[in-house]
């Protein structure tokens, strides 16, 4: 069992490590302005130039995009293969780099999210930013009739407000599972506290001691208290919730909102490309439900990984014995801080590229 | 629950390795068809390398937004020249650089400032055609060890294609025994592929071997006259 953990908490740093691949990634802008700056690995070369395989490959399938326009506006049927390219290139934008993905991963790992509430993080994320795309180019090329390099400089600003968000964000969790803890645990050193050392188990993300009390009545639950709710500190209503609480969970919305806004904000230039092109066919709606498809195909992919890590993390804690429980919740607070730093310093440094690349490519 | 178990770790084995892969990958957002030629001078020297390039509908599309149209969809020429100029612009950084490379036997050529460039737009098929001439910075004379073209987005931002295989490639008022090839990017071979993974992201240049190794993931055209 000891064996099974560790390879779910090997895979679970995986995870994270490759979701934060990007992190070594610096922007810089593009020759030809599009509403997405480069990405350049820090080599300029070697390491990216053989992944072009693969680059030939999405070529085939997103360039049939805009036949698949085109065949729809003749035959209403056609409707379907647009749809189904749309969702396919979703799911693919979805598994490819991407800071949305890793950031949504992180914030339900640090906040331990429910099943259910980290599937439904990534949908809705992923919904806003089809919606966010369908808005900008309806609103910016189709009433305003602005050009494209007004387009970008709109979808930097919505960039800058999506990484701002994501650093405050990562900063705030930082706060809850890294600092609190830390000053909780030298709090509870203290020996006017020492009588409640024994309830360190409820230090963090509930919001401190106001627990304990519960905790105290309720000695054989304690193996369950840490996965599933955000509910506020005046209810500490997970004590005696069993497994299907990891699986659903009520949700804090205020703070579920800046997550669904961080990733959300930031449209795909794949959405906006194919907005634009059916918006100068004269049939927009094909647009829109292409946006939309790829939407779903983004959600529901980001929603697998996210819920994937989480029960891996669930899998580290869950356990029988005593002993293990120690060292497993220690693991899992030390996977919760790293995820928290992770989201911190994602927001940090795709801010300071975008604000870097923001003067010179539009 | 224990089944639930394994089918959920080979599951997330999966999606790991699918993470793995692709996480070195910039999505292309703009794919051209290219054409090359490559111009001599009356003494059979090589001087010029000129380029065309046609766009994908998508980002054509994108790059035209908002410009003004006459009745047929043409848009104005003084508003092409613009973007024209734009990107000539653009593409000189040093990064990019056309997305072109040049060497004589294997040493780079330095050219100037393009020279000719011009768009044109198709409203009926809804791409943008870019053509434009690097002229080497003196003439060459080339042998049997060859002059190669090199071209490639090294960020995959651009995904470059040469449709017309070995005959992309041509010489203009080239001397006749001047033979002209065509190498389209091939994958590496398993070996050349765990060396660079082995190399870390800090260390900026390749080895000699390797370098040799991964222009075979640009276009390659070689022009020999022996």
């Amino acid at each position: 069992m000891i064996n099974l953990r560790m390879r779910f908490l090997f895979l679970a740093a995986l995870v994270l490590v490759f979701g934060f691949s990007d992190l070594a990634l610096a922007q810089s802008a593009h020759p030809f302005a599009t509403p997405e700056q480069r990405l350049s690995v820090p080599t300029s070369g070697w390491f990216a130039e053989f992944t072009g395989q693969m680059a030939a490959w999405q070529g085939q399938f997103y360039r049939q995009l805009t036949g698949a326009v085109r065949a729809w506006k003749q035959d209403g049927w056609a409707a379907w293969l647009l749809l189904g390219l749309s969702f396919g290139y979703g799911v693919f934008h979805a598994l490819g780099p991407g800071h949305g993905k890793a950031v949504l991963t992180a914030y339900v790992l640090a906040n331990k999210e429910t099943i259910r509430n980290g599937a439904l993080l990534a949908m809705l994320s992923a919904f806003l930013q089809a919606l966010v795309a369908i808005a900008l180019v309806a609103v910016a090329a189709g009433v305003l009739q602005v050009s494209g390099v007004a387009m970008n400089r709109a979808t930097w600003w919505l960039e800058l407000a999506s990484y701002a968000l994501m650093a405050a964000l990562g900063a705030w969790l930082v706060f809850k599972h890294v600092l609190q803890p830390v000053l909780s645990s030298l709090r509870d050193r203290m020996p006017a506290h020492a009588v409640n050392t024994q309830h360190t188990h409820a230090q963090h993300s509930h919001g401190g001691h106001a627990c304990n009390h519960d905790h105290a009545h309720h000695p054989h639950t304690h193996h369950h208290t840490h996965h599933h709710t955000h509910v506020h500190d005046e209810n500490c209503g997970h004590v005696h919730m069993p497994d299907p609480a990891l699986i659903s969970g009520p949700m804090n919305w205020s703070k579920a909102t800046s997550a669904i806004l961080a990733v959300g904000l930031r449209p795909c230039t794949g959405a906006i490309f194919v907005l634009v092109f059916s918006l100068a066919q004269g049939f927009f709606i094909a647009g829109i439900a292409a946006a939309l498809a790829m939407g779903l195909g983004t959600g529901l992919t980001v929603a697998a990984l996210a819920c994937s890590s989480l029960w891996m993390s669930q899998a580290i804690v869950r356990s029988d014995s005593a002993s293990q429980q120690r060292w497993q919740k220690a693991l899992m607070l030390i996977l919760q801080a790293l995820a928290s730093v992770a989201v911190l310093a994602l927001g940090l440094l795709l801010l300071s590229a975008a604000l870097s690349t923001g003067t010179t490519s539009n | 629950m224990k089944i639930f178990k394994k089918i959920c770790a080979g599951w997330v084995l999966a999606i790991a390795q699918c993470l793995i892969i692709p996480a070195a990958q910039a999505h292309p957002h703009i794919w051209i068809e290219g054409g090359i030629e490559l111009v001599f001078n009356s003494q059979g020297n090589a001087s010029a390398v000129r380029q065309s390039w046609l766009f994908d509908e998508l980002f054509s599309t994108y790059a035209l937004q908002g410009m003004p149209r006459d009745k047929s969809g043409q848009v104005p020429s003084a508003e092409l020249d613009k973007i024209t100029g734009e990107w000539m612009n653009a593409l000189a950084d040093p990064e990019s650089h056309f997305f072109t490379k040049i060497t004589l036997g294997g040493k780079p050529l330095a050219f100037g400032a393009p020279l000719n460039a011009r768009s044109t737009w198709d409203p009926k098929s809804s791409q943008l055609f870019l053509s434009f001439e690097l002229p080497l910075e003196s003439p060459v004379k080339i042998d049997a060890k060859g002059l190669e073209v090199d071209i490639q987005d090294p960020s995959y931002f651009v995904a470059f294609e040469y449709k017309s295989g070995s005959r992309a490639f041509k010489g203009i008022d080239a001397p006749a025994q001047c033979k002209f090839g065509y190498m389209p990017p091939r994958p590496l071979d398993p070996k050349t592929e765990r060396l660079l993974w082995s190399i870390p992201p800090t260390q900026k240049e390749l080895p000699e071997n390797l370098r040799e190794a991964v222009r075979q993931l640009s276009h390659q055209f070689t022009v020999k006259c022996p």
